[in-house]
């Protein structure tokens, strides 16, 4: 019996067959697809005690990455995509941060917590309304401060990283 | 002129004709032969073609899976949804704004992609059917 043959005596096999293996393949493949992905982050370039000069320009409503420093005295923190990129996020007292379904006091933002931060983006950096901490990265030893165009005011000290 | 004289040949003819029962699968033959004429017409390259597109629109579909799902991933748009699993309070906090980054997050590219090969999927699948052959007369014919 050929494929032919089979197929028209079998047509709504055909069908069904055909979409179960479109869902197989659509699942099976966005499974791979999202597994590879978290198996290859980025690779981190440590970001000192100071901001950075250049920081990419943020756009979206979100940013889902860790927290490479903050600035309490601005209300600012800097964090790390995924990518690698590095996106400046300021604060009022209206952010919220939560924790386990819980709110958190703004101090729970320390370098090296795993965040995903919604808001509004303003200036090329987004102001936060909502974080929620989600793990932490293991900390690296800070690297020696850089010397950075502008800032140097207290405003821009980091806060100690426990 | 009498009766006789007013019928024909064919009236002679007519009177030789009984009912005749049919066979019990004469529609089934009929429609069978009808179906084999059809599928006749096409030619073998179009077999070998619309297989080869059913085939090609089903690996597509799994290439497009694959990178769709890096997207996701590289996004944080499975971030973003698992945060409102987990945690529908930051979500509800404001709506909005998660809303807005979602959309942010979705890839709609390779959305979009999926469905234009889904929909090519179900042509192909169609022309398969339609250049199908029964595998023999009568196998597939409705009964009756």
């Amino acid at each position: 019996m050929t494929f032919w043959a089979w197929a028209g005596r079998h047509g709504t096999a055909v069908k069904f067959g055909s979409i179960l293996a479109a869902v197989l393949l659509l699942a099976g493949g966005l499974v791979l697809g999202m597994s590879q992905a978290s198996g290859n982050p980025a690779p981190v370039e440590e970001l000192g005690t100071t901001p950075p000069a250049s920081l990419a320009k943020q756009t979206d409503h979100y940013i889902v990455g860790t927290i490479a420093l903050v600035l309490p005295a601005r209300r600012e923190a800097i964090v790390r995509r995924r990518n690698g990129q590095l996106v400046q996020v300021s604060f009022d007292t209206s952010t919220v941060v939560r924790r386990d379904r819980a709110s958190q006091a703004q101090t729970a933002l320390r370098r090296g917590t795993r965040v995903i931060v919604l808001g509004e983006p303003m200036n090329g950096r987004l102001h936060a309304q909502v974080v929620t901490i989600t793990g932490q990265a293991p900390v690296r030893p800070a690297a020696p401060a850089r010397p950075v165009g502008g800032g140097g005011a207290d405003a821009t000290k980091p806060t100690a990283v426990p | 002129m009498n009766t006789e004289d007013q019928r024909d040949a064919i009236d002679r003819l007519y009177e030789r004709l009984a009912p005749v029962e049919p066979p019990v699968d004469f529609v089934a033959r009929v429609m069978t032969r009808a179906s084999q004429g059809e599928v006749a017409h096409w030619a073998g390259w179009q077999r070998v073609l619309f297989g080869c597109g059913y085939v090609a629109a089903l690996v597509v579909l799994a290439v497009l899976a694959f990178l769709t799902g890096l997207a996701f991933e590289r996004s944080g748009l499975r971030d973003l949804l698992a945060l409102a699993i987990h945690d529908f309070s930051a979500v509800s906090e404001s709506p909005s704004v998660y809303v807005a980054a979602v959309r942010d997050a979705v890839p709609w590219l390779h959305l979009l992609a999926i469905v234009g090969d889904l929909a090519l999927l179900a042509l192909a699948t169609r022309l398969v059917l339609k250049v199908s052959a029964p595998e023999s007369s009568g196998a597939t014919a409705p009964s009756g």
